[in-house]
């Protein structure tokens, strides 16, 4: 493709500006703020459209900047460009309201459709994204040492990994595994509040627990008092009863024995006395007798009072059995409390299960690291090899052979190899880093746009070039591409490029 | 009596109820559902004591687990309020009967009988013509269909039979067969969403209240009548609280707090009673991904789904990024089917995109 005639009929600070280019190198030269950048993005608009941004974006994007400054609704251009041997004319409105484009071939006068694809055919299926990576090179923009290596490290990595400078596919896995990181804290989290709730339950239970074992014991040691009770019952009457027997047949002979005693101890006395009336004797009699009634009585009384004694023995043994009948209903009812606590324990303890879903989402995260991982290898080996050598053959031209090799190991180190010694990228200065960088792009653009070659457009890119290199890349440029677009706020280029006899065509913005 | 039997009965046929049960445990709903249940029930006896129809079938899972005695006291009393309605209540496989459950030692009123045995016994209601069919679960599984040999039998005119389970694991059994053994109904039991079986046959009348979250829909009982015309039963809704699947549509525009709105708005129309198992559905914003968790805390909000997805041009991104990692990418998952992968393509995506350089 080569670019014809650019016609900005009203777009950003431009109104019926045409721009003519020619095959070889052009240099469009104008100072700061002369629109440079706007007719860089003036052709990219013209062969991709515009972009727009969504939502809230849309106040600040591409668009809105280059909307033109007056009459807004009228905002379009035209591009005349040569395709294999035909040539064509690209008109679009940008207009928000009126969008159209119509796309001419010149040569036949056929009317092509820009909607089913007849331009990206020309543009041999170049896609927006491998045109901004290839066809237009500006600076590296990072400005130290460092930064720059590391810039180019990541351009160098993805152009070798995914044929896509702008990716930084390194940042987007780092990114996957944070997230992937996060969804598993989550996880963990949801597996922690489980665990403290199973552990609320469980205590719960070792509490019913608790208090049904107390109840237990309680029954168990009221059941162990009232055998007690009972055995003392059971046992002890006839005990009791032998015992009372003996105690009373006791009792018995003594007081037998003491009335004898009595009795003769009366009959020595009133021997002593000589007592001998009938009257006296039988009044002795009586009291002998009276005194036998009483002891017989007391001992008949003794015997009466033992089942009195018995009475309140067995109210405490019918108060005792209340108690174990109320216990053995307690433990009977805590018992099944501490089961069905138990049962809802088990089924919290099943139902613990962390939700598919959210395994699921880590699985598709994992999904989607090895996928990257596997197209940026595939895309690696496929373009790796053939990119490296076309880097160093044009890093060779460009420093007249002082650079021969280009390589990269695992940790994706850049290094150049001379034809005696390894420099690390990092070590090198910021015009070489330049160097590899302009290399680099114009290598992938050898291997993307294979099929059409595009013109190259150059925005400020030799502006840390020194003298004798910007000769080297300049004449390279002479003899290996067809169309150059160099845009530039100085004149060395053109100095350059007179001093060396090379021809090419001015465009003054300013 | 002549005349009762001339006018048929009318039953209400209760299953599941569940009580003492505290459903979505650690939510903050489970104690007050607890109370609910309770008094669902009780609601239901001031039913009956209303429309007095002449017998309460209770088909199994009374309690959600074994009954305690203070309970069964309180069942007691309620059951005791309605007289004039016969109860019969069998054990499901929640409250299965152990060796010392209280179902069997415990003195139910006059009114009230368990079919407490293992294999189907019949009680005879003679002032109705009826007989009532049923067993109880012994245990928690019950693998062999505990209803395969019973049929109608006795001088009765009228039969029901009070079944419980119908699954793998619970009396396995099927309807066609159980519907042909000759019974006037079968009152089921143990599912607890409620379906008619058999059209006037055989049916489940489900939970009384729902009692967990894929419950969704109407709970209730069903309320029937026997006669020389056969059997009509109808379902009547009378659960206070359902679980209520709702749908948020999500669009670019959609934000964390316009969707909190939304949903507090929208569980204000159908009801704050209710509890809700949300789903999100439709395209989100790039890079937008919504808490969750608040959307839970909005209160009675039991499980939010996210199916939304991020608005990428999947065709329009294949064709800018044609050539590159991410126009591969997205060819790579073009013909996804699983959801694993469709979110992956996501996932992925979404790092891409971030991970360009400007």
């Amino acid at each position: 493709m080569r670019l014809k005639k650019l016609s900005l009929s009203n777009f950003g600070r431009f109104r019926g500006e045409t721009l003519e280019l020619k095959d070889g190198i052009n240099v469009i030269y104008g100072e700061n703020e002369s629109g440079k950048s706007t007719i860089h993005t003036f052709i990219r608009s013209m062969l991709f459209g515009m972009k727009r941004g969504r939502g809230r974006a849309a106040g600040n994007d591409e668009y809105s900047r280059y909307e033109p400054w007056e009459n807004s609704s009228w905002y379009q251009g035209r591009l005349e460009f040569s395709s294999g041997d035909k040539e064509f004319r690209l008109t679009r409105n940008f207009a928000s309201r009126e969008k159209s484009e119509e796309l001419v071939c010149l040569t036949d006068g056929e009317v092509l459709s820009v909607e089913d694809g007849d331009l990206s055919m020309l543009l041999a299926g170049i896609s927006e994204n491998v045109y901004e990576n290839t066809v237009s090179v500006g600076q590296l923009k990072a400005r130290t040492g460092d930064a720059l290596a590391q810039e180019l490290r990541n351009y160098m990595a993805n152009y070798q990994g995914s044929s896509d400078g702008s990716l930084n596919v390194a940042e987007a896995l780092a990114s996957l595994k944070k997230k992937r990181k996060e969804l598993e804290q989550e996880i963990e989290q949801q597996q922690k509040t489980g665990e403290e709730e199973k552990q609320q339950l469980y205590s719960r239970l070792s509490y019913v627990e608790q208090d049904c074992r107390e109840a237990k014991e309680k029954l168990e040691s009221a059941e162990a008092e009232r055998k007690y009770e009972m055995f003392d019952r059971e046992i002890s009457p006839q005990e009791v009863r032998k015992q009372k027997e003996r105690f009373l047949n006791k009792r018995k002979w003594g007081v037998a024995c003491g009335v004898v005693a009595v009795f003769l101890t009366i009959l020595c006395v009133m021997q002593f006395f000589r007592v001998s009336s009938l009257f006296n004797r039988l009044a002795l009699g009586a009291a002998v007798f009276a005194l036998f009634f009483i002891i017989y009585w007391m001992v008949r009384h003794t015997r009466e009072d033992d089942p009195d004694i018995e009475e309140p023995e067995q109210q405490k043994i019918r108060k005792m059995n209340w108690n174990v009948e109320y216990l053995e209903r307690e433990v009977r009812q805590k018992e099944v409390q501490y089961q069905n606590l138990r049962e809802e324990y088990e089924e919290f303890c099943a139902s613990l299960t962390i939700p598919k879903e959210k395994q699921e989402n880590v699985a598709a995260v994992t999904l989607a690291m090895e996928t990257i991982e596997k197209i940026s290898r595939q895309q690696q080996s496929r373009v790796g090899i053939r990119l490296r050598q076309s880097v160093s053959e044009i890093l060779s031209e460009l420093t007249d052979g002082k650079y021969r090799q280009i390589s990269m190991d695992d940790d994706l180190k850049i290094g150049l190899h001379s034809e005696n010694y390894y420099v690390p990228l990092e070590k090198t200065s910021r015009g070489t880093m330049e160097q590899v960088y302009f290399a680099l792009r114009m290598a992938v653009m050898d291997i993307l746009c294979s099929e059409e070659e595009m013109p190259v457009l150059l925005d400020e890119t030799f502006a840390m070039y020194d003298e004798y290199r910007l000769e080297r890349a300049l004449t390279w440029l002479a003899k290996k591409k067809g169309q150059v677009v160099i845009f530039t706020c100085q004149k060395r280029e053109e100095q350059t490029l007179d001093r060396l006899g090379i021809p090419y065509h001015k465009v003054d913005l300013s | 009596m002549e005349k009762r039997e001339a006018e048929g009965l009318r039953f209400f046929h209760v299953a599941d109820v569940h009580l003492g049960m505290e459903p979505d445990l650690g939510c903050p709903w489970s104690k007050r559902r607890q109370e609910e249940i309770w008094e669902s029930f009780r609601r239901l006896v001031d039913r009956v004591r209303e429309e007095k129809p002449e017998m309460l079938l209770i088909a199994g899972d009374l309690f959600h687990r074994q009954p305690l005695l203070r309970e069964l006291k309180e069942l007691k009393a309620l059951f005791e309020s309605v007289p004039d309605t016969q109860v019969v209540l069998i054990a499901g496989n929640h409250d299965y009967l152990k060796r010392d459950s209280y179902y069997l030692s415990f003195s139910w009123p006059e009114n009230v009988t368990g079919l407490f045995g293992q294999s189907c016994e019949r009680v005879d209601f003679p002032s109705y013509s009826l007989a009532v069919y049923g067993c109880s679960y012994y245990s928690r599984e019950v693998t062999e269909n505990l209803y395969g040999d019973v049929h109608p039998s006795g001088a009765m005119r009228y039969h029901i039979l009070l079944a419980h389970g119908g699954d793998d694991r619970h009396s396995p059994w099927k309807k066609e067969e159980m519907a042909a053994a000759g019974f006037d109904y079968i009152a089921c039991g143990h599912i607890h969403k409620p379906e008619i079986l058999v059209p006037d046959r055989m049916a489940y009348a489900g939970a009384l209240e729902p009692t967990t979250m894929n419950q969704t829909g109407e709970h209730g009982y069903i309320d029937g009548v026997i006669d020389a015309k056969g059997v009509r039963i109808s379902f009547v809704p009378f659960a206070v609280c359902e679980y209520v699947e709702l749908t948020l549509p999500v669009d670019e525009d959609t934000t964390q707090f316009s969707l909190e709105q939304d949903l507090t708005a929208e569980i204000a129309r159908r009801g704050p009673a209710n509890i809700y198992r949300v789903t999100l559905e439709g395209l989100r914003s790039e890079n937008l991904e919504f808490s969750l968790k608040r959307l839970r805390e909005t209160g009675n909000v039991v499980e939010v789904t996210d199916r939304t997805r991020p608005a990428f041009r999947l065709e329009q991104l294949k064709r800018e990024y044609a050539g590159s990692l991410i126009g591969e990418y997205v060819g790579y998952f073009e013909n996804a089917g699983s959801a694993l992968e469709q979110k992956a393509l996501y996932y992925g995506l979404e790092a891409l995109l971030d991970a360009r350089r400007e």
